[in-house]
């Protein structure tokens, strides 16, 4: 019996992938478009996700660097994320994705209720809206899974193929992973 | 909408309106984005004159009549694009911003170029620079920047100048990291203490731990680990064992891995781990961590032939395999090759990894790709070197896999991780290689450990 050692075969391709010079003018043209399309994106998008994910993940500073480099990523990339049917579930699922990969690597995976110390402008906010405490724990022993999509149906309400997009899953998933959260969320009030 | 969906609603808001303005704005993004987009294009482009002159001098011919479509893959996409690569790494050119100490108002650590290591007096964030290989092709290639957060306190010293006393009395050991670790979360470890000899059949206890059977792996008995050599020990093409050092990582004894020719294929050391200590198979899930010696670098030559074949150089020095569908449980292939050495004009040596994944259960797989560092961090020699994988096996685009030096994120892969149906993984040290510069090439292990929970170098001080 031989045990395969997993040699690597042709591991240099040379023969494509070379870039082909643009016209500098067009290039030029292109780049600023795509650079209004991005501030523009950016503009009605940042917000929403970063909110999404400090609360999906209950860590503001760590929701913030995740957006950031979500979105850094999404410009490096532009002319091809911008052609996406959703960018910004793609830029959520890059810093949840990049989140994820903090929290384990920290040890640090358990979520606190805290979403962060409000700042006197989030106290002045409030207005018309008072925390419900029992709700709010609950939504905190939830699962980061069951909690991201909970998020973004009901804070972004995103659509379920938008959040399954965003989460990478199957709308089937969207919605089994929903039904689940809000059982348990049921279940938790309940008990109290 | 039920009375929960919209107290949700309502709760969400409230606390959404709660959270601080974000400290980042879009010249953040912008910034960060156009600083690894132009180190990209850079790296694009002096990768591409390269790749035509490689098509000038080869006549185009051989080039042409391959059918690799080995290829880099991004790992920030959430479905990876597979864009064909050349394989050299290359220093960035100068108008190509490597990461400041400043980060978005978080410092971020210096490699000193000198001695590629961070400066011990320094505790604080690290920039992990996850990065993945300079490309070309018809988007402009990625470049990913992941952070760890990791302290660069008591990192571990050169052997031969220890400067604690644990260091010169040999009491470091796997037992500080399990003892840091939760109860439960360690799979399997060694210290190779002992010093047994596995070609006498006399394979080191941690490694064969509680299986059944005598045999190392050619009874047909399951295993919980063993060996697979290839090639000729009695004529020291290749020579191993558990062996006394005085440069040991931790205690006495270390893991010498010798191979003695590298021209042919047929030679080759390894070390296989498959199932915890409680005889179940690996988790689909685990984290797996070993300090590798290098004593020498290895440079090896990017193709050439052997025996009449085509073949590519590498180096090989750990494996993730997966059981072939069937259940034959001696029969695994190669779902990433860890792969240390250089090519003749990088400047030094990198881990880059190997992926046959695509191929399903093929052995001859022309769809195998490259995941490698766009800035590599050198593998030093003459010292001992943490490694440590993040290895989530899926066949969906949700597998991971993140690989850790010296506690540094070098690697990150999100996409397929399991090349084969079955669910068993195995986790193997080695070294083999082709196209070696020099015959010999060694490798020393010391103190691996598998466990389900996060495991950093300052853990086994």
């Amino acid at each position: 019996m031989v045990e395969p050692i997993g040699l690597p075969m042709r591991v240099f391709p040379v023969s494509t992938g070379v870039r082909q010079p643009q016209s500098s003018i067009s290039s030029t043209r292109r780049a600023v478009g795509q650079d209004q399309q991005f501030q523009e994106f950016y503009r009605h998008e940042a917000d929403g996700i970063y909110r999404a994910l400090a609360l999906a993940l209950g860590d503001v500073e760590l929701a913030q660097e995740a957006a950031n480099e979500g979105m850094a990523r999404a410009y490096q990339r532009w002319t091809k994320i911008g052609n996406y049917d959703s960018p910004a579930g793609w830029v959520y699922r890059v810093g949840l994705n990049w989140a994820r990969s903090r929290l384990r690597k920290t040890g640090n995976e358990i979520l606190t209720t805290d979403t962060g110390e409000p700042t006197a402008a989030g106290h002045q906010a409030r207005v018309g809206h008072e925390v419900d405490q029992d709700l709010r724990d609950a939504l905190a022993k939830l699962s980061l899974d069951a909690r991201a999509v909970v998020v973004l149906r009901y804070l972004l309400e995103w659509s379920t193929i938008d959040t399954a997009t965003a989460l990478g899953v199957a709308q089937g998933t969207v919605k089994s992973r929903l039904a689940r959260a809000l059982a348990e969320l049921e279940k938790m009030l309940e008990e109290r | 909408m039920s009375d929960l969906e919209t107290r949700l609603k309502r709760q969400l808001a409230a606390q959404s309106e709660q959270l601080p303005s974000s400290a980042f704005g879009i010249d953040a993004a912008v910034g960060r984005g156009r600083q690894r987009r132009r180190r990209a294009i850079a790296l694009s482009s002096v990768g591409g004159m390269l790749a035509v002159a490689g098509l000038l001098i080869a006549g185009g011919a051989l080039l042409e009549s391959t059918n690799s479509r080995s290829e880099t893959v991004f790992a920030d996409q959430p479905q990876p694009e597979r864009v064909p690569e050349p394989r050299s790494r290359l220093d960035p050119p100068e108008d190509a911003p490597v990461p400041q100490t400043v980060e978005n108002g978080r410092p971020t650590l210096e490699i000193d170029p000198d001695s590629n290591t961070i400066p011990a007096t320094q505790t604080t964030m690290i920039d992990g620079a996850t990065t993945v290989g300079p490309g070309h092709g018809a988007e402009t290639p990625t470049t990913v920047s992941s952070t760890a957060a990791l302290s660069t306190t008591d990192r571990p010293e050169a052997p031969g100048a220890p400067t604690t006393e644990a260091a010169t009395t040999g009491v470091r050991s796997t037992a500080a990291a399990i003892d840091r670790l939760p109860d439960g979360s360690v799979l399997f470890h060694s210290d190779h203490e002992g010093c047994a000899d596995i070609e006498d059949g006399r394979a080191h206890a941690d490694w064969i731990e509680g299986q059944a059977g005598s045999g190392l792996n050619e009874d047909g008995t399951p295993t919980y680990g063993f060996a697979f050599n290839s090639g000729d020990s009695t004529n020291g093409d290749i020579d191993w064992g558990f062996v006394e050092r005085p440069d040991a990582r931790s205690g006495r004894c270390v893991l010498s891995m010798a191979l003695n020719r590298a021209d042919t294929g047929d030679d080759a050391i390894r070390l296989f781990r498959r199932y915890d200590r409680n005889g179940s198979p690996l988790p689909a899930a685990a984290y797996y961590s070993a300090w590798l010696f290098l004593p020498e670098e290895v440079v090896f030559d990017a193709s050439g032939s052997v025996d009449g074949r085509d073949v590519f150089g590498f180096w090989n020095v750990f494996q993730i395999k997966n059981d072939v569908a069937g259940g034959d449980d001696r029969r695994s292939m190669s779902a990433f090759s860890f792969n240390a050495g250089r090519l003749p004009d990088e400047p030094f040596m990198s881990l880059s990894v190997y992926s046959k994944v695509p191929c399903g259960g093929a052995e001859d797989c022309d769809q195998a790709f490259t995941i490698e560092q766009q800035q590599p961090i050198a593998i030093p020699t003459g010292r001992w070197v943490h490694f440590e994988l993040y290895l989530a096996s899926r066949s969906g685009a949700d597998g991971e896999l993140q690989v850790w030096q010296d506690g540094r994120l070098i690697l990150d892969y999100v996409g397929p991780t399991e090349r084969t149906s079955t669910v068993r993984r195995t986790w193997a040290l080695g070294n083999l290689g082709l196209l070696h510069h020099r015959p010999s090439a060694t490798v020393l292990v010391d103190d691996p450990l598998i466990s389900t929970r996060p495991i950093h170098p300052e853990l086994f001080d």
